[in-house]
């Protein structure tokens, strides 16, 4: 079980954004922009996928998010954890295991027939699901998962992340939209804050990237990519 | 006659999105185009495995562009052999189109 530390959320933070650049798993580069699904075109990107081969860091990271949920949610507000395909799924099993919950893992497409063709594990009908992915960049993927796990009759609230990408305002305006409430433990903000204490990348990478998260459509105008949100 | 399917990645932004999207139309027009139906099911098959492989990858702008390029040029070989008519033209750019995707999927 978790460790029953209920550490201060700007802490999280700090230690989440040290642990992802300790690991490589935050890049920068503004020569040349990587694309985003939406076609956004940024000088950052991060693979929170590492993350699974770093045990203490891992640990750590799923104590800071069962915290937060029993925090921010409850204690027994959450009936199962469902993992997104295929990130979201060992986030999901660890956090089961820390909560003593079932676990689901919900697939990106159905295999099969029938209302639960893309969920693997049981579900009940209103059974209280939490939705666990790695990262949120627009939240489409939040919303796709979420409607196969209510199709397969779940009622799912909320969701957490890892990371949480924070520069789209209207990110937590669909997730309202949709009845879903996200949960996360860094952002780029906190990575970039980190960054610069810790002498991360040089000064005008981290000055690019500075002038993309505070006007990413712009800054994706600017290098080749959409000015605008696709879905 | 696959002008179309080019029109739908630029207007989604050329990202996974757009090529979802076009998959999406590029299946859909397969089934209500008999006579075009190979040909819009490649199209389709290949923004399906675009969007599929690259989905959550570090890609870069550089080859959204060299996908969109090549992209492109499946759509033009495909027009030029349906503008000329002929089912030896047809075939033979099915064939072209379909001997590059199996490249890449070895």
């Amino acid at each position: 079980m978790f460790s029953n530390a209920f550490a201060d959320r700007e802490l999280m933070a700090e230690m989440t954004a040290k642990m992802l650049l300790e690991v490589n798993a935050v890049h920068f580069n503004s020569d040349k922009p990587y694309m985003f699904t939406s076609g956004i075109a940024s000088p950052v990107y991060i693979d929170c996928r590492k993350l699974i081969s770093y045990p203490r860091v891992r640990e750590a990271l799923m104590d800071f998010s069962v915290s937060l949920l029993l925090r921010d949610i409850g204690f027994e507000q959450i009936d199962a954890v469902a993992g997104g395909e295929t990130a979201g799924i060992p986030f999901a099993a660890w956090i089961a295991q820390k909560m003593g919950l079932p676990m689901q893992y919900v697939r990106k497409k159905p295999k099969g027939f029938g209302r639960d063709a893309q969920i693997e594990g049981e579900i009940t009908e209103g059974q209280r699901v939490l939705l666990v992915e790695d990262l949120t960049t627009d939240g489409g993927s939040k919303i796709k998962f979420c409607e196969a796990l209510r199709r397969a009759g779940a009622v799912v609230n909320h969701t957490i992340v890892v990371f949480y990408y924070d520069i789209f305002p209207e990110t937590k305006t669909m997730m309202a939209k949709h009845d879903l409430t996200l949960h996360w433990l860094a952002t780029w903000h906190d990575v970039l804050r980190v960054a610069r204490k810790q002498g991360h990348f040089d000064a005008n990478t981290l000055k690019e990237v500075e002038a993309f998260l505070n006007e990413p459509l712009e800054w994706s105008g600017r290098n080749g990519g959409s000015t605008e949100i696709m879905k | 006659m696959f002008d179309f399917l080019i029109e739908t990645l630029t207007r989604n932004g050329k990202g996974i999105h757009a090529y979802r999207a076009c998959a999406e139309q590029g299946y859909t027009a397969a089934a209500d185009r008999p006579d075009a139906a190979a040909a819009m099911f490649l199209l389709a098959r290949i923004a399906e495995a675009f969007a599929d492989i690259n989905e959550r990858m570090p890609i870069t702008a550089t080859d959204v562009d060299s996908a969109f390029a090549r992209f492109g040029d499946h759509v033009q070989r495909l027009n030029a052999a349906w503008n000329d008519g002929t089912e030896a033209a047809r075939l033979a750019a099915l064939n072209h189109v379909a001997g590059e995707m199996a490249q890449d999927a070895a």
